[in-house]
């Protein structure tokens, strides 16, 4: 690279260096602000770094400014990565146009499922979709330094943004925690160790040798994919219990075929829910109340030609021979499972309370979780419009009752600090 | 729904681990030259062999491996790009590639005086680099579908 180039690289890191520093406000104790100290120090390590490259600048052979020259671009784009969380995020640091029972439900579900504190920044968008993106691992992944995985730092939580409250649907939140925890706990490590990987290859030999075009590499990027998808599922499961079969029935929605992808067929994950659901002993609840529904859910097939591609052959038999070892996984990492004789004790009278328009704080047995707040207002939703398949449609998108939801988890975790403190 | 954002920044972050590491081996190739290759030098060359001998079991075709699953792992923004750098290759043809590279960068580490080595290694790393920082601008930049120089011939 020739010296004008290098002149003018210098100077695009330099003056983004300046610009993102002016943006980036003073610290502070707000509920996301651990965003600002993150984006400083990512902002100084390449202001640090582009000092050296000057530093080894005067007398580099023509190899060494190629390279010079390669860091700086790396640099820029770096700094455009920072631009990027800058812009969407700084705004999002204490926001207050967010229920507060919302913020209770997503406190609630760091301290249940993540192994590390962490900061919640509530991010609306466009998408009806859910997500969740931990930015300590990012900036982990950018300094090259593994020990900032485990500090306190800020947790993106992406939500719809004509919906962002929607209290049936939580669960799906808890699937999207699942993925810092697979990552964080290293879950497909834990797996690989404990499942016979012999016969996983020999699927893999058999599958490939019919498809002389596959990508082997790509196939096992989608196993993982796919492996990552059920073991979250598994562990909203474990956390929330039968709400997160209703809410992802309803949120994929279970009749779609879905394509081959990075997530396996609504059919398939609605299966694997439904038997991690027996394993916990919910058959009996799922029976009684929501017959219907769960009997159609345990027919469902899914629209997949019968004949099925080497590589969906590849991704099925392999998970199903994993099931087992993903369910067992996942609920060794859930400390506060839903329990089903625990829930039947306060079932009766949380439901009497929502039936009276009552949000609960306390009840005889204690204060309620927000968990068997969400699959009471399941249970008295389905009723309410008819437990049918249709119900699951009515009951998300009844938003009164899904703010009264909401209201009641703000209650429920007032009372808890109260009695904390 | 495309690439989402964990996805991309993931893959950034890996790229420019990699770009930096592969880059650092580029510089170690030039100390060698020059007869001043230090103990940092050689700590990269073995953190490149690592590298390498990792992408070696990444593309065996039937083996799976906790790295080989996740798709965001390091191996795995690598091959992705070494995939580019030779494109059409097959499974084979890459890993005989790799060990190729891995046998070089043995030799360099036991003895510098193979010159051809290290200038082999050093061109390697050297588009693995430009590489790598192409292949983040397909991640940032949505209007770029192809980097053609990329298929640059090697001395593999």
């Amino acid at each position: 690279m020739d010296d004008h180039g290098l002149q003018l690289l210098d100077e695009l890191v330099k003056s983004k260096v300046n610009e993102l520093r002016a943006i980036i406000p003073a610290d502070s104790q707000s509920r996301g602000s651990t965003l600002f100290p993150l984006l400083r120090r990512l902002i100084d390590a390449t202001e640090v770094e582009r000092l050296d490259v000057l530093k080894d600048l005067s007398n580099a052979s023509d190899i060494t400014r190629s390279v010079l020259g390669r860091k700086l671009l790396r640099y820029n784009q770096k700094l455009d990565v920072l631009h990027m969380l800058a812009a969407d995020y700084v705004a999002d640091v204490d926001r207050r146009d967010i229920p507060v029972g919302l913020l209770c439900l997503i406190d609630t579900l760091i301290d249940d499922l993540l192994p590390n504190p962490a900061d919640p920044l509530v991010h609306l968008v466009p998408d009806r979709m859910y997500s969740t993106l931990t930015l300590t691992q990012l900036a982990a992944s950018l300094l090259n330094d593994s020990s900032l995985v485990a500090s306190a730092g800020p947790i993106v939580f992406n939500l719809p943004a004509l919906d962002p409250a929607n209290a049936l649907l939580s669960p799906i939140l808890a699937h999207e925690v699942g993925h810092t925890v697979v990552q964080e706990r290293k879950l497909l490590n834990q797996l690989t160790q404990t499942v016979d990987l012999g016969q996983i290859d020999a699927i893999f030999k058999r599958c490939l040798a019919k498809d002389p075009k596959a990508d082997p590499s790509r196939w096992k990027g989608q196993l993982g994919s796919w492996i990552s998808e059920l073991l979250c599922d598994a562990l909203a499961t474990a956390l929330t219990g039968p709400s997160f079969l209703y809410a992802s029935a309803t949120f994929l929605p279970a009749p779609s075929g879905g394509g081959l992808g990075s997530h396996p067929f609504p059919a398939e994950r609605v299966r694997f829910t439904l038997s991690q659901l027996d394993s916990f002993g919910w058959q009996g609840y799922l029976d009684t109340h929501s017959a219907m529904v769960t009997d159609w859910l345990r027919t469902l097939e899914s629209n997949r030609p019968s004949i099925p591609s080497p590589e969906e052959e590849f991704l099925t038999e392999s998970v199903a021979l994993m099931e087992s070892a993903i369910a067992s996984i996942a609920a060794q990492h859930v400390v506060s499972r839903l329990d089903v004789s625990d829930y039947s004790k306060c079932s009766a009278e949380l439901c009497e309370l929502f039936e009276a328009g009552i949000p609960p704080s306390r009840l005889q047995h204690g204060v309620p979780t927000p968990w068997q707040l969400i699959l009471c207002g399941w249970e008295v939703a389905l009723q309410r419009h008819g437990n049918s398949s249709r119900s699951l449609g009515q009951a998300v998108s009844d938003r009164a009752f899904n703010a009264f939801l909401i209201k009641g988890i703000e209650l429920v975790r007032i009372t808890q600090l109260w009695d904390a403190a | 729904m495309g690439m989402d954002r964990r996805q991309l920044l993931d893959g950034i972050g890996s790229m420019s681990v990699f770009g930096e590491l592969a880059d650092d081996v580029v510089l170690a190739c030039s100390d060698i030259q020059t007869g001043n290759l230090s103990p940092e030098g050689r700590a990269t060359l073995r953190k490149a062999l690592a590298m390498v001998e990792a992408l070696c079991l990444f593309e065996e075709p039937a083996v799976l491996s906790p790295a080989s699953l996740d798709s965001m792992s390091g191996p795995s923004a690598v091959s992705e790009t070494v995939e580019r750098l030779r494109p059409g290759a097959t499974s084979a043809e890459m890993q005989a590639h790799l060990k190729a590279v891995a046998n070089d960068l043995n030799n360099i580490l036991g003895d510098h005086r193979d010159v051809d080595a290290v200038l082999r290694v050093q061109e390697f790393f050297g588009h693995l680099a430009e590489g790598m920082l192409a292949s983040s601008e397909l991640l940032l930049r949505p209007h770029v579908r192809e980097v053609p120089w990329m298929t640059t011939a090697f001395s593999y």
